[in-house]
């Protein structure tokens, strides 16, 4: 067997060795040969081992580009970075021939670097592709309008295995078809890391040897876990699409508490989900009082077998889960709970009142402030309300 | 015209007390004799509990009342170590022209036991320079080693003779015309809670000299929140997305706390219309997740819950 990665030994030469993409690729490739001095830059989005790196370094062999790679993640300082992607970007190649600048993994770049990034691009006198995994990471937006964005699709379990297979044959690997399809499909669309586990395996792949090979822990989307726990009526699955998830169990129960209604639609599902919410909710409570974390597992259970549970029957629609609202509105929450406090700590010190009667008594003065203004300003000031407070009680 | 009347009208001395006659001329002994115990003053809200102490610190220390006198929350949101710690900064100093000092705790029913345990061992650690009284609701509630130290006073409800009477005081003091079925309505609506009794009668004059029954009901109805009701409708009427939207509303933007709704919906769900079982159903759904908030749970999650369980109620036939 090779002691070269077979991941380096059969990066693909040329365009046309590419699995899947053919319709990226046809952009890609139009871009180019269009391109001006005004064009935009080319951003690539794709998962890792989709084949983004692969692409630029075959297009610029094809089309005869010497490739200029800077890998934003790689350069440490903002001098640094400005140097070398600003050299790179005016100073014409050594050899005279055209340059291809490669900007890759810039979503890895810090903020800063990203923004200078962005204004560095329209100084560029060549085509510059960019590559990142993540289109919506944060602060991207900026960057995302300058550029012509080009996504590449997972690579099809298909595709993965007849580029598996041509491997086998020519590193004389044996396998048997179902395990080679097993394997492709453990890689989840990444070419590369089925390119590692087929070398990790040794030289013969059956479905005992690929026993061998574990899942990566690859971080599961949110939406991806809503659906399977909201569709799927078997516990197991439910509780499976909790692992690996990138969100904690605090936001879970957010995401699962807004989109109870929005998939369940019968009042009984809802009900019966609310209760395992509700359920979740407690055993949080106690582990935050206690710091008794072995019970987060039945708080995992609850939100997934739970809520999985409580319908009667699958709900066979498409839903549009949305974000929790109530988490935005929790810092304004927070303010108006700061000011009552406040009030309360006033309240009890100026008029000796029980907690039980505070309630009553904000009530009562907001029936007075709105109906006596001269009363308000008197009361106001003997309590040592502030004009904040004042307001707090009035549109209580 | 503008001051709170609760404290204006707040005795100053024990012997200007509203009803409790007994009790009264047994703390103006302690008084006469300079020797206070420790108390328990036990009994419902708006009896004269904070008050009666408040009138025996000025009897006894007269001009130098607030620098012997400390009032203290035990359900203080701070936390009991703060309670605490206020005792010992109180109680280190010595006290000033008199042989004690005294602290006051209200709430102390809101104590663990545990807490009323480590309380007991601070009576008696300070009980050479304080006397502690302990203020609660239900005396049954304070632990029996801390009773057994305590001179035990029961504050029962105002008569409504007595409320009468004191209606017809104040409203001499604030030269108001009640009508005689309005005398009824403040009767009605304060429970023998003097507090609330001066609460209403303030807001109604505000807005008038005259005290008409029906001015009564409708402040006494404003002192509620209304939303908890229409709410507790929705829910019921199997409309569950409006009722959370209320809820929240209620809760995140007008910032009510949690234990306040659970309070509201605890006392409104007695003037639904169901049927006896179905409100005693609620109520047992309504105290377990309550007791859930007390678990650690987050009272808006639970209370969202609680509606989402209603609407699975049978509608009344």
């Amino acid at each position: 067997m090779t002691a070269m990665l077979l991941t380096e030994k059969y990066r693909p030469q040329h365009l046309g060795d590419i699995q899947g993409h053919s319709k990226a690729i046809e952009e890609i490739v139009s871009w180019l040969e269009s391109w001006t001095a005004n064009s935009k830059p080319l951003l690539l989005v794709g998962d890792p081992g989709v084949g983004k790196t692969t692409i630029a370094y075959a297009l610029a062999r094809e089309y005869g580009y010497e490739l200029f790679e800077v890998n934003a993640s790689d350069e440490r300082t903002k001098s640094m970075l400005q140097e070398r992607v600003e050299g790179a970007l005016v100073q014409q190649s050594l050899f005279g021939t055209q340059k291809l600048i490669l900007l890759d993994e810039v979503d890895g770049a810090k903020a800063s670097e990203r923004n200078q990034l962005t204004k560095l691009l329209n100084k560029s006198q060549f085509p510059v592709l960019l590559t990142a995994n993540d289109l919506y990471e944060r602060g991207m937006a900026q960057l995302r309008q300058k550029c012509k964005v080009v996504k590449l699709k997972h690579v099809h379990t298909n595709s993965v295995k007849a580029h598996l297979k041509r491997i086998c044959e020519k590193e004389n690997i044996t396998y048997d078809e179902t395990a080679l399809k097993s394997l492709a499909s453990k890689a989840n669309g990444d070419v590369r890391v089925a390119l590692n586990d087929l070398q990790s395996i040794g030289d013969t792949i059956d479905m005992h040897t690929i026993k061998t090979v574990t899942p990566r822990d690859t971080e599961k989307n949110i939406f991806d876990a809503l659906m399977i726990i909201f569709k799927t009526q078997e516990i197991a699955k439910a509780r499976e699409a909790t692992w690996n998830l990138a969100e904690d169990h605090d936001m879970l129960l957010e995401w699962i508490r807004e989109n109870i209604i929005v998939e369940y639609e019968q009042t009984a599902d809802r009900a019966a989900a609310y209760a395992y919410l509700s359920l979740a909710d407690m055993y949080r409570g106690r582990i935050r009082q206690r710091q008794y974390w072995h019970l987060l597992k039945y708080v995992y259970d609850f939100l997934s077998g739970g809520i999985a549970s409580a319908k009667q029957e699958k709900y066979r629609k498409f839903s549009k889960y949305r974000f929790p609202t109530i988490i935005k509105k929790r810092s304004q929450a927070k303010q108006k709970k700061e000011t009552r406090q406040a009030i309360e700590q006033k309240l009890k010190a100026t008029l000796y009142i029980p907690s039980s009667a505070v309630y009553s008594t904000l009530l009562w003065l907001q029936y007075c402030f709105n109906n006596d203004d001269e009363f308000r300003i008197y009361a106001a000031e003997s309590l040592g309300l502030s004009e904040k407070e004042q307001q707090y009680i009035q549109q209580l | 015209m503008q001051e709170i009347w609760t404290e204006k009208y707040r005795p100053d001395s024990l012997s200007h007390m509203v009803g409790h006659e007994a009790i009264t001329q047994r703390l103006q002994a302690f008084v006469s004799q300079h020797t206070v115990p420790h108390c328990l003053f036990a009994g419902p809200a708006g009896t004269g509990k904070t008050t009666a102490a408040l009138a025996m610190a000025k009897d006894l220390y007269g001009e130098q009342w607030r620098n012997n006198f400390l009032e203290l929350n035990a359900s203080d949101d701070r936390g009991i170590d703060i309670v605490r710690s206020k005792i010992k900064d109180f109680a280190r100093t010595k006290p000033l022209g008199a042989p004690f000092k005294i602290i006051f705790l209200d709430e102390s029913d809101a104590l663990t036991p545990d807490a009323q345990q480590a309380l007991r061992r601070t009576m008696e650690r300070y009980s050479e320079s304080c006397r502690f009284i302990l203020s609660c609701n239900f005396s049954s509630k304070i632990i029996e080693p801390i009773q057994s130290r305590c001179a035990v006073f029961r504050f029962a409800r105002l008569s409504n003779e007595a409320i009468a009477t004191y209606i017809e005081r104040i409203g001499g003091y604030e030269e108001l015309y009640i009508e005689e079925e309005a005398k009824n309505a403040l009767i009605t609506v304060s429970q023998g809670d003097l507090r609330k009794l001066l609460n209403v009668m303030q807001a109604v004059a505000i807005t008038s000299d005259t005290i008409a029954a029906h001015i009564v009901y409708e402040v006494s109805a404003s002192l509620k929140t209304e939303e908890v009701r229409s709410i507790l409708d929705k829910a019921l009427a199997q409309e569950f997305e409006q009722a959370r939207k209320q809820l929240r509303s209620l809760m995140i933007d007008r910032g009510l706390d949690g234990l306040d709704v659970m309070r509201d919906l605890h006392r409104t769900i007695f003037e639904l219309e169901l049927s006896e079982e179905q409100k005693m159903h609620i109520v047992q759904l309504l105290g377990e997740y309550e007791f859930r908030i007390t678990e650690g749970a987050s009272p808006d999650i639970q209370i969202e819950s609680f509606l989402a369980q209603l609407t699975q109620l049978s509608p009344q036939e």
